[in-house]
């Protein structure tokens, strides 16, 4: 049996000046290991890859120790300044340790839509194959197009698209999303997570059908060997919960084969994160 | 009453739903005292789903329906639409549905609508509807004006084209489902299966086709069609079954539509549709039926724009 993985949630002990962008009251708290172990436990899933939420070493490092006490969190997707000339002492430092499995930047919070692009970015980002590891995308669906000539540079490298790259959804927009998702699927070295879905739709009034919508553009657009299955929790929590987004992604999978379920809720991840 | 669950709304809904147009003196005039007395029997008996238009009796049936919902509000599903507010009038502009929305809420005496439907798409461009109409239908759901949103029309390759291309949470079809056409089973009901949509069919009578009294004089049909339907209707009164109830019934026993709707304006109506929704139909008379109108079955007529119509004509 190929464990069950939720593919993204992320861990804080909340303070206004390290999370000053989290805008929901509810989630002004601590969210910590064991919260998020009642919560897989609940929903039968072994294991999880936490993210960073806050750009500093410190993150990567806490985070990494984290997974060193809690054998369900399986690997680490951490923060590098990959813009920084130096990334690469960092990088080694922090390769060594197998947990890491990927570094994200906030591209979609930059005031330049086209960061993706930066030559010194890029250099950062060329790096992290040799030490294996992968690079998740967070961006807009403005981002979309950079995104694609940002993934065209770098062939060898694998990459994955964090909340399907946050359609409109709110506002019952498609287009271009739909296309510019497709055309980023045509490329083999990019994976897909679905979360952070119901967080891209009105947070009280999204519907079930609403959301499923843009679900199954994902994975007819990847497939589902290039899904996964995230919960983006404690962020989830302000628009649905643990147990409600992962019911609703059972349900929008019922009518996949058995070993396409078993790949979106934790083969894809496995495979694409190396775990 | 029998209840089912529209697609991924998770509305549960009586199976027999409430068509308000007749309220609005659609079918020939109506007695608006009658009408609310139907529209009280309806909930007692336990029908929860009530369909209306601004266009129906441009405006009446809402003024009328939004009376008789009084005080009972919160016993009801109701749904109304937008972008039809006459024969030739449509209007599918943003800020025309914003407006829209405000003006059927006070006539219908409520602050919110269970379903939300852009009216007869066909009639205008694929695009607006799109690309306007259905981001400003989603921003009054999020306002929570409206819990679901959807469309509604004739043309089912129009319906399913729109629904592919934005997320709708549920559709009506018309005349596409009954007795005497069951194409919308070809045309449209995988694909909302499969997408978990709301599907909501109305006329199972084909707009008066299948009554004793006959359809009303703007009714669209072909000729022979019409003509299939007084056989129909004359083949039923040969074996002492009402056509109405034997057509009611046949629309009820379809697998994935959670409500038909019947348009009802009098207590005995009522009556006579919860009467017949509780028995089963006769399956061998249905196939007679069907057999004896399989020559036209199927024919339905254009309506709105040429380019959204199902067939070339």
């Amino acid at each position: 049996m190929p464990l069950k993985l939720d593919s993204h949630q992320h861990f804080w002990k909340y303070s206004d000046a390290e999370y000053g962008w989290i805008d929901d009251a509810a989630l002004r708290r601590d969210f910590l290991p064991e919260d998020l172990h009642k919560e897989l436990r609940a929903a039968g899933i072994d294991g999880s890859i936490t993210v960073q939420a806050r750009q500093t070493i410190a993150e990567t490092e806490w985070l990494l120790s984290l997974a060193g006490k809690y054998p369900f969190l399986k690997g680490v997707v951490g923060w590098v300044p990959l813009t920084s000339p130096t990334v690469e002492g960092e990088i080694e430092k922090f390769a060594v340790n197998p947990k890491l499995r990927a570094v994200r930047h906030v591209v979609q919070d930059e005031k330049d839509d086209r960061y993706i692009l930066r030559e010194d970015f890029n250099a950062g980002v060329a790096l992290l194959d040799k030490h294996g590891l992968a690079y998740d995308i967070l961006i807009f669906d403005r981002h979309l197009p950079y995104a694609i000539q940002f993934v065209d540079r770098h062939p060898k490298q694998r990459f994955i698209v964090d909340h399907i790259a946050k359609p409109r959804i709110r506002d019952g927009v498609v287009m271009p999303w739909r296309d510019n998702l497709r055309e980023m699927a045509q490329r083999p070295n990019v994976w897909c997570k679905i979360s952070g879905v119901a967080t891209e739709a009105d947070h009280k009034h999204w519907t079930e059908a609403q959301l499923r919508f843009y679900i199954d553009t994902a994975i007819e657009a990847f497939g589902p060997k290039r899904i996964m299955f995230g919960s983006d929790w404690p962020v989830c929590l302000s628009a649905t919960t643990y147990k409600n987004w992962t019911d609703l992604m059972h349900r929008a999978t019922e009518k996949l084969s058995a070993s396409e379920r078993a790949a979106i809720f934790g083969g894809t991840a496995a495979e694409a994160y190396r775990i | 009453m029998e209840y089912a669950t529209q697609g991924r709304t998770g509305l549960r809904v009586s199976k027999l739903g409430f068509g308000a147009s007749p309220l609005g003196n659609e079918f020939g005039e109506t007695d608006a005292a009658e009408g609310e007395r139907a529209v009280h029997c309806a909930i007692d008996l336990g029908i929860n789903y009530f369909d209306v238009a601004p266009y129906y009796g441009r405006t009446l049936a809402e003024t009328r329906l939004g009376a008789a919902l009084a005080g009972r509000r919160d016993k009801v599903i109701l749904a109304t639409k937008c972008g039809r507010f006459d024969i030739n009038g449509f209007d599918f502009s943003a800020a025309r549905i914003h407006l829209s929305i405000d003006e059927s809420l006070q006539r219908l005496r409520t602050d919110y609508l269970d379903v939300f439907l852009a009216h007869d798409i066909e009639f205008v461009s694929e695009t607006q509807i799109v690309e306007e109409a259905i981001p400003a239908m989603r921003s009054l759901q999020r306002g929570g004006k409206a819990r679901f949103i959807g469309i509604t029309g004739l043309q089912l390759g129009m319906l399913r084209r729109v629904a592919e291309a934005v997320p709708v949470d549920a559709i009506l079809s018309y005349c596409r489902y009954n007795l005497l056409i069951t194409d919308m089973d070809d045309l449209l009901t995988p694909f909302v299966q499969r997408q978990g949509i709301g599907l909501i069919n109305a006329s199972p009578l084909h707009m008066g086709l299948l009554t004793t009294s006959g359809p009303p004089p703007w009714h669209p049909a072909p000729a022979e069609v019409k003509e299939a339907g007084r056989r129909i209707v004359q083949l039923c009164a040969l074996r002492g079954v009402p056509a109405s109830d034997l057509a009611l019934q046949f629309c009820l026993q379809h697998p994935y539509v959670a409500t038909t709707l019947a348009g009802m304006s009098t207590v005995e109506q009522v009556r006579q549709n919860v009467a017949a929704a509780s028995r089963s139909a006769g399956t061998t008379l249905i196939d007679e039926l069907r057999h004896l109108i399989s020559p036209v079955a199927n024919r339905s007529w254009p309506t709105g724009r040429q380019e959204n119509q199902d067939h070339a004509s």
